[in-house]
């Protein structure tokens, strides 16, 4: 469990690490195009064949892990206790089902873009078959995810939900 | 088994499946790979996984819904949106209603940093509402205002909904912000009015404040609270003036917010980390039900059910009001238990193709759509923006006095529907001012 926990943390660091340097690579794109009249070549492919892949995949299993993917609880929450958690068991394995199937997919198609070492078109040569590698990795750590709340659910005989964390916004 | 059907019973399959707590994203995806499996072959459902999640990162709309996130989080976590209230309250307390117009103000002013209704109502409420109750407010009144104002969220630009219609509407992004400004602006103006006209006719309803501010005491609030609307100018007008793209003006906005944070000695390793945290795990949640969605809007294609429901509506020779308010009834129906993100991306496979077919203008219809979403938020039995409030406050105001509140409030959002519906100028004035 330490482990799981490890990776998943890891994966969700990185993708902060990686949001941030995209936040500050568009800006100073913009500045210097304003500033110099030079923006820093090819940053719209960087930006959504790299960055955004990190942003966006690596992050799914820790939104698993704090139930921040978004669900609906109002009419479940209205059945008692020991029904509410047949559901979010029934729930969770459709998900895992889900996710296995999305990343095996993306998985195939990720050893594919290998092998053909994959580009996209643009003004020059831009390799976008690593990228396709997060996919899969995603997608996997989203299903680990989900079978360690299942087995944390599992543990404490309760239904987890997501805690709010609105309190220290204004 | 025919198409049609397959199609209309994997909706219901879907809704079931939501309804039963599985992931949106998951429900919609899941049945979607299903039906279009059943519809052409299992060949073509693991085509689509192979097609969209990566086609839509390649896609740089998308790219805004992150930089826009973590500009709202940033101005959240290092406290650029500290102190709107007390200082709104500063410039409004002795108008009859004060502190109630002074939430609706800075409920449109936090509103327009973090672009998230739910979450302007939830730091609203922990703030304006204990405040005018300790003035002996009006409880319906004082719940109410902080419930329909955090509504503006969505439609004071920037808006995360926004993005993700221009994404499936295929429209521009800058246009839509654009658009919302001034039914964002009106909507607030509208509840203002009914506000200072109740009170005036029942004073019992908010007791007048006699506290009278000093000019340096609001000139301290102003300085306080001046970065954020400065910031939101410049990122809305970088827009409108077509200087940067929206996910430029996202990028921009949060490095900003950092940098006024840190002059301000508010900025601390701490805020910054819980920004990026909720805004990349907040981005994910998006993303799954995006690609749920994308599968989705392709099984209805195949399927057939939105010509289907768009042959139906025009062979009743019905026109776009009646379609709008078709959608204002299912929102009604579906914002009982599907936030509005949720809810946005679950209808838009069926909804857009009928606005094609009837041929009404996508920006207007954008804002129309964001407007329902929002009245939807604060509908009876279920609105989720009075039960967020509701779990603020706790036992201390019921939900029936929040909902009597509320009743006043959807009446002025119909009022600024219907004019919204009837003179689509008030949407698309700036819009089409904009340069390019």
């Amino acid at each position: 469990m330490k482990f799981i926990e490890k990776l998943i943390n890891f994966s969700a660091h990185l993708s902060c690490v990686v949001l941030m340097i995209m936040m500050l690579h568009v800006f100073f794109d913009v500045s210097f195009k304003f500033l110099f009249n030079s923006p820093i070549i090819a940053t719209l492919s960087i930006v959504s064949y790299y960055y955004m892949v990190f942003v966006v995949f690596l992050p799914l299993g820790k939104t698993e892990i704090v139930h921040e993917h978004v669900y609906a609880d109002v009419i479940t929450r209205l059945f008692p206790e020991k029904l509410q958690f047949m559901f979010y068991i029934f729930a969770s394995l459709i998900s895992l089902i889900y996710f296995l199937c999305l990343g095996y997919q993306t998985f195939l198609d990720a050893v594919r873009a290998y092998q053909v070492s994959e580009t996209y078109m643009a003004n020059f040569v831009f390799y976008v078959w690593p990228s396709r590698w997060f996919l899969p990795i995603g997608f996997f750590t989203m299903a680990i995810a989900i079978i360690y709340n299942i087995k944390k659910a599992f543990l404490t005989k309760k239904v987890l939900y997501q805690k709010s964390d609105m309190e220290d916004l204004i | 088994m025919s198409d049609i059907v397959i199609g209309f019973s994997g909706l219901g399959i879907s809704l079931l499946l939501i309804a039963m707590r599985v992931h949106i994203g998951v429900a919609l995806g899941s049945i979607s790979l299903l039906g279009i499996g059943l519809i052409l072959n299992s060949k073509a459902a693991w085509g689509m996984i192979t097609a969209t999640p990566f086609n839509f990162i390649g896609n740089w709309t998308f790219t805004a819904v992150p930089m826009f996130l973590l500009m709202g989080f940033m101005c959240t976590s290092t406290g650029l949106t500290r102190g709107l209230f007390h200082a709104t309250q500063v410039f409004f307390t002795r108008l009859p209603g004060g502190l109630a117009i002074a939430s609706v103000g800075a409920s449109a002013l936090f509103a327009s940093a973090c672009g998230s209704s739910v979450a302007t109502a939830s730091a609203m409420s922990r703030i304006a509402v204990p405040e005018m109750l300790r003035h002996k407010y009006d409880k319906g009144l004082a719940t109410a205002t902080v419930a329909a104002s955090g509504t503006l969220g969505s439609l004071i630009p920037p808006s995360i909904i926004m993005i993700l219609y221009a994404l499936y509407a295929d429209t521009s992004v800058g246009k839509l912000f654009m658009a919302g400004f001034i039914p964002g602006i009106l909507s607030a103006l509208i509840y203002i009015a009914m506000i200072v006209t109740r009170v005036k006719l029942k004073p019992e309803l908010a007791a007048s404040i006699d506290t009278i501010y000093s000019k340096e005491e609001k000139i301290k609030a102003a300085k306080d609270i001046w970065p954020l609307p400065v910031l939101m100018f410049m990122v809305l007008g970088g827009i409108f003036f077509s200087v940067f793209t929206p996910t430029e003006a996202g990028a921009i906005g949060a490095t900003l917010s950092m940098i006024i944070a840190f002059f301000r000695k508010s900025l601390t390793l701490e805020s910054v980390k819980k920004s990026l945290g909720q805004t990349v795990r907040g981005t994910a949640s998006i993303f799954i039900i995006i690609i749920g969605t994308s599968f989705l809007a392709r099984f209805m294609a195949l399927s057939g059910v939105p010509q289907f429901l768009a042959e139906g509506i025009l062979s009743f020779g019905a026109g776009p009001y009646s379609m709008i308010f078709g959608v204002a009834l299912l929102y009604l129906f579906l914002g009982m238990f599907v936030e509005p993100i949720g809810l946005l991306l679950l209808t838009l496979p069926i909804i857009l193709p009928l606005a094609n077919s009837l041929g009404v203008d996508l920006i207007w219809f954008g804002i129309i759509i964001v407007k329902l979403l929002e009245i939807a938020l604060i509908t009876p039995p279920v609105g989720l923006n009075v039960y967020v409030i509701k779990g603020a406050l706790g036992e201390l105001v019921s939900l029936n006095t929040i909902f009597k509140g509320v009743y006043w409030f959807i009446l002025m959002d119909v009022i600024t529907l219907l004019l919204l519906v009837i003179f689509p100028e008030i949407t698309l004035f700036l819009p089409n001012l904009m340069w390019k």
